[in-house]
Order: structure tokens, then C-alpha cells, then sequence
């Protein structure tokens, strides 16, 4: 409901659904609600765009569980494209909705069996297993279909979630590493890898979590949650009674800096909401 | 407006290119046909071929706002969101379903 306060027109409506497109956001009811508002009466203005958008609405919608939105979009891209598999994609997405895993499943393997290099269907299967909670099948469908595609950021980054589910937490930290091998940059791989090693606990394993949080808040100094696990894992250390003191006292620099640090940043965001109360109490007091 | 000049820079450049290609190859056949030795191009080629690059540049530069050079400032602003979001795994059977469901 929020969104249709912030967006005035069906113009402004299409480009916020083509910003969260490009930026792969998962903002379903926004979605729905800008198609209801806006989009739905006016999709015949967007000439092309209009069928990546129904298709991102019928995904949307199907999210919501809002099933006679999502039936007519789906009918309306099949009419247009009779033969897509990404049309079919969405039809099998619709029955896995329904609860009809079993037909979804099939549905998928004919899609397989048509064009075995297309990576999309082997991922849905895994998505549906992991939905029924077979979490060991599809942790095992994931490694054969990584043995073959192993470039697939989004497979290996599934694969940690499933092992962590698992509490396997050495294969969780292989899998976290190969997305730091593909994009040494984004600071969120060196983040999750901190996590994952935080929790497994010991002196090593803090301490390597000490380094990739570090190496995340040198990519993102603005990052919140590398902050804190910086000075968990520093404190924890420097709580240890196993470390030398030697040590101790540089984590113990570590965590007063991170404790500053954090102090610094909440003072910076409440600053202006603090200004402003004091100068509305002041004005109320002075009527 | 500015990207329409650009635009236009863009392709009056490439066009001044052409046509310096163009251009020098007929000189050097005119140098072929007299037999005289290839020593340099004529200077006013050659000013035209740096004209044409520059002003292609400078329109390319004009037509656009470019992304930061370093990917770490694309990703700082990114939420997190975002980054675990992974739509070929996406399931349904979440509480969504009593949340917003219309299908009972």
C-alpha cells in the first residue's frame, strides 16, 4: 500500500518495475499493487517492454498467492508465445502454486529432455525439491548440475544456503569461497564468508573471520553488519583464554575501534531526527 | 538536448573518419599513378582525422552519464536484500499464503 503513495503516474510505476528488474529485487506485493494501480489498465502504452513486465507481474503475483492475476497474464503471454519455454516456465511455476509438484515435475523433465543445455529447468527441479524439504536430494541434484555448469554464481550461492541449512559448515565455506573466486569485489561474498566462519567457532576460524570482515568493510566502509562482525568476532578473540597476550591487546584495539566506529555511525543517523524534536519541543514550549 | 548533440557529434565524426579513409586512399593511389615515393599524408588528412576523433569522443562523453569505473562503488549501494535474491530458486511455499492468498 506504501507504494502507491510514492509512485503518481503509470510512467514513473514502469520505470521503478524496470529498476527492480535490472536490479533482481524480490519486492512481490510492490509489485502487484503498481500493477493494480497502474500498470494493469495502461499495459497497452509500454509496446515491447509489456511481456518482460506481465512476465515479472505473473512471477509477482504468483508470490502473493494472487492466482487470477497470475492465470491471466500467463494466458495472455501464451497466446502471444505459443511455443516459449519461458512461457512453459511459468505455467510449471503455476502448478508447483497449485501443489501439483508431481505434474511440475514432469512438465520439467520434458523441458530436459527437449534441450538438455537450457540450465533454467534443472534449477527448478531443485527449487521444488528444496520446497517439499528434501534438502539431501537437492543438495545432491545441485552438485551434478554445478559438476556441468560451474560458472552458475546463483547455483553456488544456493548450494551454501542449503548446506548451512544442513549445518555443514566446511562444505558451506567452499561453496561461499567460489563466489569470492568470481567476484573478489562485492564485498557481500567476504561478509557471508565472515558469518559462516564466525559461526563454526575456534580460534582459526575467528580469526579468518576477523580477515574477511575486514576485507569487506575495506570495500564497503559503510557496511552495517561487517562493522559488528568485526567486533564480535575481535571481542570474542580477545576474550579466548587460549591467545597469547600479545595478541590480546590487538583485538583489543580492534574492538574499541569497532565499538567507536558503530557509536559514531547510530549518532550520525539519529543526529537529524534528534535536531528535529528538540527544535519541535522548543517550538511548543515557547507557544 | 544534450544527448541529441551528441549525437549528432558522434556521428559527424565517424562521418569526417570515413571520409579521411576515403581520401587518403585516393592520394595514395594518385601517388601510385605518378610514381612519386609515399613520404607523409597531407596535412590537412591528417587534421582531419584528429578532428573526427575528437569530436567523437567528445560526443560519446556527452550522450551519456558513465557507470563508476570501479565495481565496488556500483555494489556498495546495493541492498542485501537484493544479492540473496535468487529468482530461478524461488519457491511458494512460504506464508505468503495465509498472508496475502486469495486461493483458499
Amino acid at each position: 500500500m506504501d507504494i502507491t503513495k510514492e509512485i503518481g503516474s503509470w510512467q514513473e510505476a514502469r520505470d521503478r518495475l524496470r529498476k527492480w528488474r535490472d536490479e533482481n529485487e524480490r519486492k512481490s506485493e510492490d509489485v502487484v499493487d503498481l500493477f493494480i494501480s497502474y500498470i494493469g489498465s495502461n499495459l497497452s502504452k509500454l509496446g515491447d517492454e509489456k511481456w518482460v513486465v506481465m512476465e515479472q507481474v505473473a512471477i509477482a503475483s504468483m508470490d502473493m498467492h494472487n492466482l487470477p492475476i497470475a492465470e491471466d497474464l500467463i494466458m495472455e503471454l501464451k497466446e502471444r508465445f505459443p511455443k516459449s519455454e519461458r512461457v512453459r516456465l511459468l505455467q510449471i511455476q503455476r502448478l508447483n502454486l497449485l501443489g501439483r509438484h508431481e505434474d511440475a515435475m514432469k512438465g520439467l523433465d520434458a523441458m530436459i529432455d527437449r534441450d538438455p543445455t537450457n540450465s533454467v529447468p534443472y534449477k527448478r527441479k531443485i527449487a521444488i525439491l528444496k520446497s517439499l524439504g528434501r534438502t539431501t536430494e537437492a543438495i545432491k541434484e545441485l552438485s551434478e548440475y554445478l559438476n556441468r555448469f560451474m560458472s552458475d554464481q546463483e547455483a553456488w550461492s544456493e548450494l551454501c544456503d542449503l548446506y548451512l541449512s544442513e549445518g555443514e559448515y566446511n562444505r558451506a565455506v567452499f561453496c561461499a569461497e567460489e563466489l569470492v573466486l568470481h567476484t573478489p569485489h562485492n564485498f557481500f561474498v567476504h561478509q557471508r564468508l565472515g558469518d559462516i566462519r564466525y559461526t563454526m567457532g575456534g580460534i582459526e576460524n575467528l580469526k579468518l573471520a576477523l580477515s574477511y570482515y575486514s576485507q569487506a568493510l575495506k570495500l564497503n566502509a559503510s557496511s552495517m553488519r561487517s562493522i559488528f562482525g568485526l567486533f564480535l568476532s575481535a571481542s570474542s578473540l580477545s576474550t579466548n583464554p587460549r591467545v597469547p597476550p600479545a595478541d590480546k591487546k590487538e583485538y583489543t584495539r580492534v574492538v574499541t575501534w569497532a565499538v567507536d566506529q558503530i557509536t559514531k555511525r547510530y549518532l550520525l543517523s539519529f543526529k537529524h531526527s534528534t535536531l528535529f524534536v528538540s527544535i519541535s519541543i522548543a517550538f511548543c514550549l515557547s507557544m | 538536448m544534450a544527448q541529441t548533440i551528441g549525437k549528432i557529434g558522434v556521428l559527424v565524426g565517424v562521418m569526417l573518419l570515413c571520409h579521411t579513409g576515403y581520401s587518403v586512399s585516393q592520394h595514395l593511389q594518385f601517388l601510385r599513378y605518378n610514381e612519386d615515393e609515399f613520404t607523409s599524408l597531407p596535412l590537412d588528412m591528417v587534421l582531419e582525422a584528429l578532428l573526427g576523433v575528437a569530436l567523437a569522443i567528445w560526443g560519446a562523453s556527452a550522450t551519456k552519464t558513465f557507470k563508476e569505473i570501479r565495481a565496488v562503488e556500483d555494489i556498495a549501494c546495493k541492498s542485501y536484500e537484493s544479492f540473496f535474491n535468487r529468482p530461478n530458486f524461488m519457491t511458494f511455499n512460504h506464508r505468503g499464503k495465509k498472508l496475502f492468498g486469495m486461493t483458499n
